[in-house]
């Protein structure tokens, strides 16, 4: 049986959806795969690397007798020593299998994808690999995480990618990112949730990705000036039928903002990007669970300002007593549920200390992170908004116009928003 | 913070208080069919979260075998 189409028409398998599948995932199909047979090639897009990098690629050599390594430098300055020392290092490597690649101008993170990609592509000739795997330059793996997930890519037949288990490197630094500690166990717990669910998890991240090489050259390259390319890419393997999972015995650690600032910034493009996929893609199924929240957020949003309109307007009225009491059941019943699940899941949650437990337990902390990231949101819509509404102010318009959407662009860039920003700022 | 599951929409704690808030606000006076609103908002909310636990128990049972295996980076 044919899945995918080699045309340019999107052919989304299985397009009825199944309402079993939200309560029951599927199962995905498994196959057999010869492990020693399997050609495997890491693609790391580096700018201004640093001693991470290093280790990384040394890591990927040493764990993985039969992989090929291909570090893709991103047009590092040459006044920044440091990482150009690190290159130097990478390239002294006595083996043949790794390439180090420069790109003749900065194509950000996307950009100098594609370019290794297409070196790949160009220097394997007949011999593809069957498996790409796209790793973030500050990434650390520990032995089992590369092999296993080209296993968990290759034992399941209609699997186009696979991602890692996300850790945070640096959680114990400060408040903020022990909160992104606690947070990534959330987000690899939904990936989990989310398997056999409408083609898989939503996002493949840029972290650690397996890619099955056959899915990657159907779907073609990634999006460059695309504020979240993983997301982007993702879509387009599940609009061609490929289904995604999460791998959770390959576990990977990165490097997370240390400051609001940076967080802000991170997550704005998070949430702006996610917006900009669903506002762009061409079928909902790759892009469900986005559309769920975007929905829920707006339906509440919209209940709020009613309920504040009826009371300033109309003052009392008669309702059954029963329903807000309801509503107020309901929503403690949520909230305990949610609770417990939280205490539950630090339980995948091995680096954790005595602080961790206080966070958690204490809710607070994390309450005013999640109502932070609202507001995240919040500005990415007001930023669709503008950007929506400024499309429709061009060279011909009066000096006024365009004098008030350089001032709102200016605004924008200086609280995080930006359209022109690819992965890597 | 798996609240519920809403991909890269930020899922807000905030329903379940917001949600207490507004059953509150309307116990002393409000419409009907703001609180019909607010009743079904809580009812998919709630369902959300359970259809998502369900399937995170039912995966974690499926994959359980490879929950074992674990290293942490020197």
């Amino acid at each position: 049986m044919s899945f995918h189409s080699t045309s340019n028409t999107i052919v989304p398998r299985g397009t009825n959806i199944n309402l079993k599948n939200f309560f029951v995932p599927a199962r995905y199909i498994r196959s057999n795969f010869n492990a020693e047979e399997t050609r495997a090639c890491a693609l790391i897009p580096a700018y201004k690397p640093g001693e991470l990098t290093l280790r990384l690629v040394e890591d990927l050599l040493r764990w993985n007798p039969d992989i090929v390594v291909c570090v893709v430098d991103d047009c590092t300055p040459l006044e920044c020593k440091e990482s150009i020392r690190v290159l130097e290092k990478i390239r002294s490597i006595s083996s043949d299998r790794v390439t180090v690649i420069r790109t003749p101008v900065n194509r950000l993170k996307a950009g100098a994808l594609n370019y290794g990609l297409e070196h790949i592509f160009g220097a394997w000739g007949k011999r593809l690999p069957d498996v790409i795997l796209t790793l973030d330059d500050d990434v650390v793996i520990v032995p089992a995480t590369v092999r296993n997930l080209v296993s968990a890519l290759m034992t399941h037949e209609n699997c186009g990618a696979v991602c890692s288990q996300c850790h945070v490197l640096n959680k114990n630094k400060n408040l903020l990112t022990r909160l992104q500690g606690l947070e990534y166990i959330g987000f690899n717990a939904t990936r989990l949730a989310d398997e056999g669910f409408f083609m898989g998890p939503l996002v493949m991240h840029g972290m650690l990705t397996a890619f099955r090489a056959a899915a990657l050259r159907e779907v073609g390259r990634f999006a460059e000036k695309h504020l979240i390319e993983d997301y982007e890419i993702t879509a387009r393997l599940k609009a061609r039928g490929w289904v995604v999972k999460s791998a959770l015995d390959a576990h990977a650690w990165t490097i997370v903002p240390e400051d609001l600032s940076s967080l802000w910034r991170q997550r704005a493009r998070w949430s702006y990007g996610g917006i900009t996929v669903v506002d762009n893609v061409i079928h909902l199924r790759p892009v469900f669970q986005d559309l769920v929240g975007h929905a829920a957020f707006w339906a509440t949003l919209c209940a709020i300002n009613l309920l504040i309109l009826r009371m300033l307007f109309e003052g009392g009225g008669g309702i059954p007593p029963y329903i807000p009491y309801l509503i107020i059941i309901l929503s403690l019943l949520q909230f305990a549920i949610w609770y417990v699940f939280q205490l539950w899941l630090m339980r995948m949650y091995r680096e954790k200390d005595a602080y961790d437990w206080l966070i958690r337990i204490s809710i607070i902390p994390e309450f005013a992170y999640a109502s932070s990231l609202t507001l995240v949101l919040v500005g990415s819509y007001v930023f669709l908004f503008f950007k929506t509404l400024s499309k429709g102010v061009t060279e011909r318009s009066s000096a006024f116009a365009r004098r008030i959407v350089q001032m709102g662009d200016s605004a924008f860039r200086t609280c995080g928003y930006t359209e022109s920003w690819g992965t890597r700022i | 913070m798996l609240n519920f599951n809403g991909g890269t929409a930020v899922s807000g704690t905030s329903i379940a208080s917001t949600g207490v808030y507004a059953g509150v606000l309307l116990l002393r006076s409000g419409d009907l069919a703001v609180a019909v609103c607010f009743l079904l908002l809580t009812g998919i909310y709630i369902a959300i979260i359970i259809a998502t636990l369900c399937r995170y128990v039912i995966n974690y049972h499926r994959s359980k075998h490879l929950l074992h295996y674990y290293y942490e980076p020197k």
